[in-house]
């Protein structure tokens, strides 16, 4: 089986999954119909709003810790060859 | 309301003052002549310089009393503005980490020579630097006009609109040619570090004193049109608002600039972390202190709801005297943050001209030569966008309004033109140009016919544009056969 090598910066299927997340999250801030809630939340906003405001903290926390964290981090890039590559020691 | 008595005055010049010294320390940090040192401060912006003057520069006055007065008005669908506030750093790190790397690779000093670079199209290059100036232009624009109603109301008409925007506006324009974005980034820190404590001051007293449960109590009864689910017009303006903000404002000259003059990768992660705190810590107080100020200062038109915020501090005042250094402190935090938008704005335009413009016409001039130019060109800049700010007629002021739909239509060249290694120009060229055809040609539409709206389906046109400029670049770029055009891909560097 061929060596796949490093895998590309932000191409991985963890980062994948996060962006995943990370779109679903800001389309559910969408306000939805929700039947059978109480009228207000934890601030005394309307439920609605509330939960708006929960998720749009939730994609802030999977975009800040989890996709900052990958798409920042220079070793998950594959090696530049025009860069000098260490000798072999053998 | 008079808040330049002696006290205030003293403040507020005190400041001012500041301000300047800050340039002046700037100049004599600088290490040479170059454009680098001048628009990129050296490229040496730690964590706490980069995330202030991010925060400074994306947090206009709009934020401070403007979402406020909105928020008043529209009830709490306006809590979107949380929402595309975080989105904003998701737009970010679709391009930011890999733009960076390639702008110290490549010694980028604007997004033109990113866009020269990527897709080596002079025609291209050209038309985005347009589009790039044209929303910078308007940004400007609109902030001063910002700044002339804020010093008029603030001195209590004392101080005219015209005095207070043509007084600033030299002192923005001499302390950011005196130390370029080094000088700027210091204010931004000064003005970012006031404008946060303005924010958190003013929501404490106002919540301290009305309570945030009593007030929703009282706010159901007064308006329970607040409290009923937004209809599907309001939701999908919810959800185009933010993709609007995230493609748009993420992807502002002045911003794309502090990218590159981050130190590395790891304070630009930092940094943009921090600004993720940052809708939940000034956007969302300043909503609910509008909230507050519908249920308590209820039957404001919509002049006086703009200024909801200074209607509940001046109440307040008037109860308790620590309040009034309160007012104070919050009207240079939103003059702080009116300044460090256009400062900024300003100084990214004259990098354009110089790097993108000048450099190409006068191509034998050197490094020193061309940041003399672009200092020259600030002060002729902003002498024009004052006089068009006190000048401009109604009627072209709706031209300004449009400008982060314009300013979209850039995402796809930037932001897919960095992971699509196979992505060409003459696709990206016809994406852009469908895409301001169809969103100037809506606008333009709406406005002379009754029958049309600017936002189709609750969709703003930018967003529209914006999905046929990418069904284009991308049916296009399928059609068409060839190896990869992205110069870096051919040396194995850029993300697949």
């Amino acid at each position: 089986m061929a060596d796949a090598g490093p895998q590309p910066r932000g191409t991985g299927p963890g980062t994948r999954a996060l962006y995943s997340v990370a779109v679903a999250l800001l389309l559910l801030t969408v306000p939805w119909p929700l039947s059978g809630a109480p009228a207000t939340g934890l601030l005394g906003l309307p439920v609605w709003a509330e939960l708006s405001l929960w998720l749009s903290a939730a994609f802030a926390l999977t975009v800040g810790v989890g996709l900052g964290q990958r798409l920042t981090d220079d070793s998950e890039v594959a090696p530049d060859p025009a860069d000098p590559q260490p000798e072999d020691p053998a | 309301m008079n808040i330049f008595d002696t006290t205030g005055a003293m403040v507020m010049g005190a400041y001012l003052v500041l301000l300047v010294c800050i340039g002046v320390l700037g100049r004599r940090a600088r290490r040479d002549d170059s454009l680098g040192d001048f628009y990129l401060g050296g490229r040496s912006f730690g964590t706490l310089v980069l995330f202030l003057t991010l925060y400074a520069t994306q947090y206009s006055g709009l934020t401070l009393v403007g979402f406020a007065g909105r928020a008043y008005r529209s009830g709490f669908t306006f809590l979107v503005s949380v929402t595309f506030g975080c989105a904003i750093i998701g737009g970010y790190l679709l391009f930011a980490p890999e733009l960076r790397r390639r702008a110290e690779r490549e010694g980028y000093i604007t997004v033109g020579d990113f866009i020269q670079a990527r897709y080596q199209s002079r025609r291209l290059t050209m038309l985005g630097t347009g589009v790039f100036t044209f929303a910078l232009s308007a940004y400007v624009l609109s902030n001063l006009k910002a700044v002339g109603y804020v010093v008029e109301a603030a001195s209590g008409g004392t101080v005219s609109f015209a005095a207070g925007v043509l007084s600033l506006s030299v002192l923005m324009v001499a302390y950011e040619t005196l130390g370029g974005l080094r000088a700027v980034a210091w204010t931004d820190t000064l003005q970012g570090a006031i404008l946060l404590l303005g924010c958190a001051g003013a929501f404490a007293a106002v919540v301290g004193h009305y309570g945030l449960g009593a007030s929703m109590a009282v706010l159901a009864q007064a308006r329970p049109e607040f409290f009923e689910l937004p209809g599907h017009a309001a939701r999908a303006g919810w959800l185009s608002t933010v993709l609007l903000v995230m493609f748009g404002v993420s992807l502002y000259p002045h911003a794309i600039q502090r990218i590159y003059a981050a130190r590395d990768v790891g304070v630009l992660r930092r940094s943009l972390r921090l600004m993720l705190l940052m809708p939940f810590l000034t956007t969302l107080p300043m909503i609910l202190v509008g909230f507050i100020g519908a249920a308590h200062f209820p039957g404001l038109g919509r002049a006086d709801s703009e200024q909801i915020v200074f209607h509940v501090l001046g109440a307040l005042a008037q109860h308790e005297p620590l309040v009034r250094p309160l007012v104070v402190l919050l009207v240079c935090a939103l003059l702080a943050a009116i300044m460090s938008t256009v400062d900024s704005a300003l100084l990214a335009i004259a990098s354009i001209f110089t790097r993108d413009f000048y450099a190409h016409l006068r191509p034998d001039r050197s490094e020193a030569q061309l940041t003399r130019a672009g200092k020259r060109f600030s002060w002729l800049l902003m002498a024009a966008l004052a006089w068009l700010s006190i000048v401009l007629p109604q009627t072209l002021w709706r031209l300004t309004e449009i400008k982060l739909e314009v300013l979209v239509q850039m995402a796809p060249a930037v932001m897919l033109g960095l992971h699509l290694p196979r992505l060409r120009s003459r696709a990206v060229l016809r994406g852009l140009l469908l895409g301001l055809t169809l969103t100037l040609g809506i606008h333009l539409a709406a406005a002379y016919l009754d029958t049309v709206t600017a936002k189709p389906l609750g969709i703003h046109a930018g967003i529209w544009g914006l999905l046929a400029n990418l069904g284009a670049v991308l049916s296009h770029n399928r059609w068409v056969r060839g190896g990869p055009v992205d110069p870096a891909a051919s040396t194995g560097t850029t993300s697949a």
